[in-house]
């Protein structure tokens, strides 16, 4: 435990200088923090807004990276970089949803999506366990989450799919850590309920 | 589907299969293609630039305000007492305060600008910003600008002044103009709907009000003004009388000197004038310019003075013509006359007529493990393309290349172009 706290905190000083060059503008800074954090706003961006094309993905990320760019001079470490840009990769994500509606029209738009429109950056070959997880699988994964309620597909996704502690979701989600394990609890029995309620359908 | 369906009614009830699948569907993710990463990281690092740019402007000003600010220090305050206040806040006043007026114009380029601001009791002054890249940077009236690049100028109507970089003039206060303190401005005019033109330009030795649609403006070592039109006519007054000048005219302006119009040196552009020189593969070179109306054009042999051709004007001024065949080299200046009045010459104009093809040789043909290599010579400011892709060609001529061996199974071309156009083509069969 003493030794994650220190590997953390270690973690967190390389962040801050990472972060106090960006806030310089220093471009090999920036070229970095790009680099080591694209895809991972990817992934977060992907999976809140589901039905993404990468033309908005790009958007997104873009937005995401910049807005990192300008608030650079305020990240002050107390949380991990990684939680703090996935915070504004979630605000950004967020607009990109307003301004399609896409909210209002998530629950229709559920059933006319493929699997393949969420999954266009995906790697097809990729045969991770492909004989327990398949992209039929990750289709399902990936529709019903999408029809869960904001809060919890955000505690969702940054639990299980971005691979985060609760403690870094609760600071990601500016909740505490017992509202973040709620979220997850409620989360996944809500997930349940919506894959059944899909494998039948399908 | 029915496989994943089976698996899936029991398999949705094992979180840790369900979690499972949620990891894989983020690792499946693999981010944006290429292509728009660089796309993406180019427009990051632009931003970093311009606000790397726009902080070091702002650390500037507060450097030069902290220097103001630094002046009225509280010990040196409380030694004023009233008098310090009143001085700290009539420097406020001046920085930031007074009213502008819009001119309905904006300015691109990059370029100084003082901002005019006007205060009460009719007071007026000026308020400078460092020289910086502006992009339709809005501007008002009596505002003043000294150009630091090339600057344009768009008035709302589409009127559009360019100002020569050195350029410094200010916007008029009372109506659409300018007053012109040195350089050149080149205005196009768009007139009103109803037809009428108000635009007037000021120097120090007189103004020019515009009745055309294009004219220019400059001010030379003497400090007088000299003007022209390229099309229309414009009236020009100094504290002695006023003139109209037409196409092809110019007229000096200087304080208490009555303005006369003048022919103007002719400008004879070619389609393949680079600095001074033109080069061409026909003897009988094109050239257009546009001069008074009927007058003559005279093109001179610059190294005899003797005239080399004449061509006479249409009712516009224009002509588009061909110049008597040159031989070789010859160095010409331009002229042109009428009723009595003659212009002074141009510039010289070096046409270089090359029939000539270009020299190409091929110097090596070599198979290697990546293809064909081909090295060869030909002139210094040939192009070469082999194979239809172009090689760069060194300074002294030579130039290499290798062509993939699948491109080359039969042959290989390689044609080399002159800048007058000549081509001069080698087929090189292969065994």
């Amino acid at each position: 435990m003493q030794d994650d706290n220190l590997s953390k905190s270690a973690q967190r000083e390389v962040d801050l200088t990472l972060l106090k060059a960006v806030a310089r503008f220093d471009q090999g800074a920036v070229a970095r923090l790009f680099t080591e954090y694209e895809v991972i706003v990817s992934r977060y961006v992907c999976h809140t807004v589901p039905d993404i094309g990468e033309e908005d993905l790009q958007d997104v990320v873009q937005e995401t990276f910049i807005g990192v760019l300008r608030s650079s001079g305020d990240y002050r470490g107390e949380s991990s970089l990684s939680t703090w840009i996935l915070r504004i990769a979630h605000y950004k994500a967020i607009d990109a949803l307003r301004r399609r509606k896409v909210v209002e029209k998530r629950e229709e738009t559920i059933e006319g999506m493929s699997s393949d429109e969420v999954s266009f950056v995906g790697d097809a070959s990729a045969d991770v366990e492909e004989e327990l997880v398949n992209e039929q699988d990750i289709g399902l994964v990936r529709k019903a989450l999408a029809s869960l309620p904001e809060d919890q597909r955000q505690a969702l996704t940054l639990r299980y799919v971005m691979g985060m502690r609760v403690d870094d979701v609760a600071e990601g989600m500016k909740v505490s850590r017992r509202k973040a394990e709620l979220l997850i609890t409620r989360g996944r029995a809500s997930l349940k309920e919506r894959l059944a309620e899909l494998d039948i359908r399908q | 589907m029915s496989n994943t369906s089976a698996r899936s009614s029991m398999s949705w009830n094992n979180d840790v299969f369900t979690e499972r699948v949620l990891a894989e569907s983020g690792r499946r993710i693999l981010g944006l293609s290429s292509a728009r990463r660089i796309m993406v990281l180019q427009a990051l690092l632009a931003e970093a630039a311009r606000l790397r740019a726009a902080r070091a402007r702002a650390e500037e000003r507060m450097r030069w305000l902290n220097g103001v600010l630094g002046v009225f220090t509280p010990s040196r305050l409380r030694s004023l007492g009233a008098l310090g206040a009143c001085a700290l806040l009539i420097t406020a006043y001046i920085l930031f305060g007074g009213s502008r007026i819009p001119a309905n114009a904006s300015l691109s380029g990059l370029a100084a600008v003082s901002e005019r601001r006007f205060g009460p009791l009719g007071l007026q002054w000026s308020v400078a910003r460092p020289a910086d890249a502006l992009q339709s940077y809005a501007l008002h009236r009596g505002d003043e600008i000294l150009a630091v690049s090339e600057v344009t100028i768009t008035f709302s109507d589409g009127s559009q002044t360019v100002a020569r970089p050195g350029t410094r003039l200010r916007l008029l206060a009372a109506e659409a103009g300018l007053v012109l303190f040195a350089g050149e401005v080149a205005n196009t005019i768009t007139p009103a709907g109803s037809g009428e033109i108000k635009f007037r330009v000021e120097s120090a030795h007189g103004s020019m009000q515009v009745k055309g649609t294009s004219f220019r403006v400059r001010t030379e070592a003497d400090a007088s003004v000299t003007e022209y039109t390229d099309q229309g006519r414009v009236g020009v007054t100094t504290t002695a009388g006023s003139i109209d000048v037409v196409t092809g005219e110019q007229a000096r302006l200087a304080q208490g000197v009555a303005p006369v119009a003048r022919l103007q040196v002719p400008r004879v552009s070619f389609a393949t004038s680079v600095q001074g020189r033109v080069v061409s593969e026909q003897p009988r070179v094109p050239f257009s310019t546009r001069i008074f109306p009927g007058a003559t054009l005279i093109v001179h042999d610059a190294n005899t003075n003797e005239t080399f051709a004449t061509f006479r004007a249409d009712a516009t001024g224009w002509i588009e013509d061909t110049l008597p065949p040159v031989l070789g080299t010859a160095v010409l200046r331009f002229s042109q006359t009428d009723d009595g009045r003659t212009s002074a010459q141009s510039a010289p104009v070096e046409i270089v007529v090359d029939e000539e093809p270009p020299v190409l040789g091929v110097t090596r043909v070599q198979r290697s493990r990546s293809g064909i290599e081909i090295a060869g010579r030909t002139e210094r400011a040939a192009t070469v393309l082999v194979n239809g892709v172009r090689v760069d060609v060194k300074p002294d001529g030579t130039f290499k290349t290798v062509v993939i061996a699948a491109d080359a199974l039969s042959a290989i071309t390689i044609t080399a172009t002159d800048p007058a156009g000549n081509t001069t083509t080698i087929v090189q069969t292969m065994q």
